[in-house]
């Protein structure tokens, strides 16, 4: 469990991007409530950030930039709710273990003369791998696409007037420690707004409560959905104090606190299990 | 969506908005490319559409001297460790693709890839 980590070793995991999924969700929900970690990430993205300049640049597809201002605007036809990505689109596969080869970029960068000649060459040369590189060209071409769009949005910002709302649409969060590990289900349709959690295997320690909270960037702190049972359902929950894109984006995560709930209206520790919302018809892991 | 409602917290202090913008995009696409650990987007048609612009010589400039600094630094690792590092941050492996690849258990993953990030920060340390 990730929780076990030094946190140095777990930010430098994150920023590396090796941690698996059900890790990453626990990070980001620890990230958010504790300081220290979350400058340590920090520290550790911004050294390691020069490699991306090293990234071929990808001519993101042409109708990202429409659908994006179309979101932002709340004029598009995309639904907000976990928009199904190109890479949600992808055929299973065998990973692609070295797809670029670290010597041959390494062998590149920059050098002791002219470094502006010196990277953009490299810069070409890497470019001819990329009949190679493939995961990274979904992320330029999203960057690409973003850092062109920027000042586009500026000028819709003022125009961001509401999100369009979700039809009816059912999603769910496997709340888990790891995936050989799921606590809770939960349910949320929404276009209503509304959960329903549904205990699996969690085990509530004595004398403590269940507390589930939902953490998402446009909050500016964890929200508290109420406490949970590991012996009933709670069904029918409303969500209606919060957006459906807090709603569909958000890390939902349980904490263990004391009985009756968080004395102070924040989580007292880290959460014991974490999860994010997935289409209904698809499998978390 | 990501940058637009991040857009606060940019810091101009910390580095260049590029890096900056690229760093939620790539933990966007990671969080992606985790979730649906077995899938791969190698067959993502709009993926294989590549055409780059190179970049603006002033942008180049600008991160130049990082790009150097950690080339440096990363050319102090041990080799092996080195391949790991840039593979786990440039082609998105995991744990478990590095372990394959590399013929160590993922425990011994793990704990290279912890002290190599460690001296790599302590070589970028001023």
């Amino acid at each position: 469990m990730t929780r076990d980590y030094d946190i140095s070793d777990l930010a430098a995991e994150y920023a590396l991007g090796t941690l698996d999924s059900a890790e990453r969700a626990e990070v980001d929900v620890r990230r958010a409530i504790e300081p220290d970690l979350a400058a340590a990430i920090v520290a550790v993205e911004r050294d390691l950030a020069p490699l991306i300049m090293l990234v071929p640049d990808v001519e993101p597809p042409a109708n990202i930039r429409t659908r994006l201002l179309g979101t932002i605007a709340g004029l598009g036809s995309r639904s907000p709710v976990a928009p199904k990505s190109s890479i949600d689109g992808a055929e299973p596969g065998t990973a692609n273990i070295g797809a670029i080869r670290p010597s041959e970029l390494l062998s590149r960068g920059v050098g002791d003369g002219d470094t502006v000649i010196e990277l953009a060459h490299a810069r070409e040369e890497i470019a001819a791998l990329r009949g190679r590189v493939s995961r990274w060209r979904v992320l330029t071409a999203g960057v690409s696409t973003l850092a062109a769009s920027l000042a586009g949005l500026v000028m819709y910002r003022d125009t961001l007037v509401r999100v369009p709302e979700a039809a009816s649409q059912t999603f769910v969060a496997v709340l888990q420690k790891d995936a050989q590990s799921p606590a809770f289900l939960m349910t949320v349709d929404v276009g209503k707004r509304q959960f329903t959690v549904r205990p699996v295997s969690a085990k509530q320690p004595a004398g403590k409560s269940y507390e589930l909270w939902i953490i998402h960037d446009t909050l500016n702190a964890p929200k508290s959905l109420g406490l949970l049972a590991d012996n009933a359902p709670r069904a029918s929950v409303s969500l209606a104090a919060f957006d459906t894109r807090a709603i569909s984006g958000a890390t939902y995560a349980v904490t263990v606190e004391p009985s009756g709930g968080s004395p102070t209206g924040a989580p007292s520790g880290a959460p014991v299990f974490v999860g994010k919302l997935l289409p209904a018809g698809l499998k978390a892991d | 969506m990501k940058i637009w409602e991040r857009a606060a917290d940019f810091d101009p202090g910390r580095g260049s908005p590029t890096t900056w913008m690229a760093t939620i995009a790539r933990n966007r696409a990671l969080d992606e490319v985790r979730r649906h650990s077995h899938a791969s987007i190698e067959d993502t048609p709009e993926a294989l559409s590549v055409a780059s612009d190179e970049p603006l010589p002033l942008q180049l400039a600008e991160t130049a001297e990082d790009v150097r600094r950690l080339k440096e630094c990363l050319e102090k690792l041990d080799p092996k460790r080195r391949d790991m590092v840039v593979l786990a941050y440039m082609n998105g492996s995991s744990r478990e693709e590095l372990s394959q690849k590399f013929g160590h258990p993922v425990a011994t993953i793990k704990t290279w890839l912890h002290r190599s990030i460690a001296q790599l920060r302590s070589c970028l340390s001023p």
